[in-house]
């Protein structure tokens, strides 16, 4: 997987095999079509931090979620350029890691160092880029301290933030 | 994000975005873990391409000749010693010391030797070789008056509990006793195949198996899977387990192995509407043309070829992949097959059994050959859809590949992929699961994941009568 080198520039022909390593892994019939809805997973774990509007633009010419009419899939000849250009223009710009950190003790008012589980499934249900009930119940069913019923986020931090060498 | 954070929604939606990221790369972790299991476990039996390349050279050169191209394809392509005929095995003449203290069957088997047997498994123990051979010989007796498709009706049944690959596991196998409940009138079953090798215990697995056969014929139900074969059986280790279980008539048991296993039937009907077979179907599958086959001498070591059978004269075929945009599909080529003794008849019974234990469905329409596995093929949905609608089928239920959930649908609910061996590719890798189907053949899946917990509940199962 690309490494977070902010200071050097990526090299195209570097950036295509990423590309296509990470397309290959879903592309569960080896004929460079992926079903639109691992287009997600695939494109965070380039590095990137699309948006949910990002990721359902199906419309914009340049998008990389661009679906092929007759197969209901995602077409790597298409997916290519317009991820290898996301890429080099860093279009789906990341997240630092200590505004993560801001992130959650701004949700900590009384600066506990911790959440209420209930506490973080309110915010993350009803603001900003909606979480699923789904992806709710799995993210406290991993995450939270079942013990204390609390989520100790700067234990989350690093968990999120390693970057696994792929 | 110049300034720091002071809106809740700001934070949210970081927050949002990191745990997505997160879950994105354990999920694209886990894919590349999964297709290097699944390579691995594939790239073995890609070897057999090359044999069958070589094989149907040889073919295409011999069916050339006039008179006697023909008597020696069939040399080549029988098996040494048929497996239809008597074996001479004395199995009365091998002692069974004192100091055993494993299961004594008696035959016709009953609940007690059955009961016996399951114990004697969780117990670790290692059943005689003489009551294995015993055990071996009753059920090729019984598989001769099989035929080869057995037709099944939920009539006379209640709810039939249909089980994907086990490979040797016999946790699974026990897991599945557990929760579902042991063979009986009350709880038919269907295996569908690849009870040996990889796992460890194979032995274990397919004697219970012929066991319960043997005690309820009517309930228990087994079909044949690619691995129920001697050169798949050399290679994944259900030969070597053999060996070493049995020094002194390991050949011999095997030899009868090889007998059964050739003997089990190649597909179940439910009710003329379920059709079960282990891997898959091709747009040559025709269940009247398998009923005539004689299956027992439809082995791998003859089955290599997967090119199809050479074509009479006015008609050229050719391997094709339908696209889904084309209007209106080519029908499909006509099947013809010569006399039942003709080669060309074996020809294509070898290959016909070789798509219904080796194929995979796609997702794209037509079919091609399945170069992955070296055998069968890669059917899309059309091909599905003809065939069920050829035989009045609503449904085909399959096993072959393991799938994370333990079961998978596909073709738009055509096709079911059912796999019993849980935590297949390592700890953790994937559940387990079975069917049940009742009158109204809907059906209902059941999954499990064998862990230290499940293995200590099934070891202290109480089974009734």
């Amino acid at each position: 997987m690309m490494k977070n080198k902010q200071r050097s520039e990526p090299v195209v022909p570097d950036v295509h095999k990423t590309i296509k390593a990470a397309f290959e892994a879903f592309d569960y019939e080896s004929n460079n079509r992926v079903d639109v809805r691992e287009i997600g997973t695939i494109i965070y774990s380039l590095g990137c931090f699309p948006t949910q509007a990002d990721l359902h633009d199906k419309n914009s010419r340049d998008s990389p979620v661009q679906v092929e009419d007759q197969t209901g899939c995602i077409n790597l000849e298409k997916f290519l350029p317009a991820m290898t250009k996301v890429l080099m223009e860093h279009k789906f710009p990341s997240v630092p890691e200590d505004l993560l950190l801001q992130a959650f003790e701004v949700l900590d008012k009384e600066n506990k160092g911790y959440l209420e589980p209930e506490q973080l499934a309110k915010y993350m249900t009803q603001e900003g880029e909606l979480f699923t009930q789904e992806e709710m119940d799995e993210m406290l069913t991993a995450l939270a301290d079942h013990e204390n019923n609390r989520v100790y986020y700067k234990d989350l931090l690093n968990q999120w933030t390693i970057d696994p060498d792929m | 994000y110049g300034c720091s954070i002071r809106v809740p929604l700001v934070a949210a939606v970081l927050i949002q975005r990191w745990y997505r990221r997160y879950m994105a790369r354990l999920e694209m972790r886990r894919r590349y873990t999964w297709n290097i299991f699944q390579s691995i476990e594939y790239a073995g039996e890609q070897d057999q391409l090359q044999l069958s390349g070589f094989f149907s050279f040889m073919l295409d050169n011999f069916t050339q000749l006039n008179g006697n191209g023909p008597d020696l394809i069939s040399q080549l392509l029988e098996p040494v010693v048929d497996p239809w005929l008597d074996r001479e095995i004395c199995y009365n003449l091998i002692p069974v010391p004192e100091s055993y203290t494993g299961p004594r069957l008696s035959f016709p088997l009953s609940v007690s030797d059955t009961n016996a047997l399951l114990a004697a498994f969780k117990d670790q123990q290692i059943l005689h070789a003489r009551y294995v051979l015993q055990l071996l010989y009753e059920t090729k007796k019984l598989l001769k008056q099989m035929p080869n498709i057995v037709h099944l009706s939920t009539s006379y049944t209640n709810e039939i509990t249909i089980c994907g690959d086990l490979h040797g596991r016999l946790d699974d196998l026990l897991l599945i006793f557990y929760k579902n409940g042991l063979p009986s009138a009350e709880t038919p079953y269907v295996f569908n195949g690849d009870f040996v090798d990889r796992g460890k215990k194979s032995i274990e697995v397919v004697c219970l198996l012929f066991a319960y056969l043997l005690l309820y014929p009517d309930y228990m139900h087994l079909n044949r899977g690619n691995h129920e074969d001697h050169i798949m059986n050399l290679r994944y280790g259900f030969t070597k387990e053999v060996m070493q279980k049995y020094k002194t008539h390991g050949r011999e048991i095997l030899q009868l192995f090889q007998d059964v296993f050739s003997l089990l039937p190649v597909a179940t009907v439910i009710d003329g509407k379920i059709l079960i077979v282990h891997g898959g179907i091709s747009d040559q599958t025709d269940l009247d043309f398998l009923s005539t086959i004689e299956r027992h001498k439809c082995l791998t070591w003859n089955s290599l070829c997967s090119v199809p059978p050479p074509a009479p004269p006015q008609h050229d075929r050719e391997w094709k992949q339908v696209r889904g945009a084309d209007p209106a599909p080519p029908p499909p080529p006509p099947k013809w097959r010569g006399p039942p003794s003709a080669p060309f008849h074996l020809l294509s019974s070898l290959r016909e059994v070789g798509d219904i234990l080796w194929s995979d469905p796609k997702t794209h329409e037509g079919w091609s050959p399945n170069t992955f596995r070296g055998r069968g093929c890669y059917f899309g949905p059309d091909v599905t859809r003809r065939l069920l609608l050829q035989h009045g089928l609503q449904l085909l239920i399959r096993s072959h590949e393991c799938k994370q959930e333990g079961y998978e649908l596909c073709h738009g609910g055509q096709v079911i992929t059912i796999f019993s061996a849980s935590n297949y590719y390592e700890e953790g890798s994937n559940r387990g699961a079975y069917i049940k189907v009742g009158r109204e053949l809907l059906p209902r899946f059941y999954q499990y994941q064998v862990s230290r917990a499940t293995r200590k509940l099934t070891l202290t199962q109480r089974y009734n009568r």
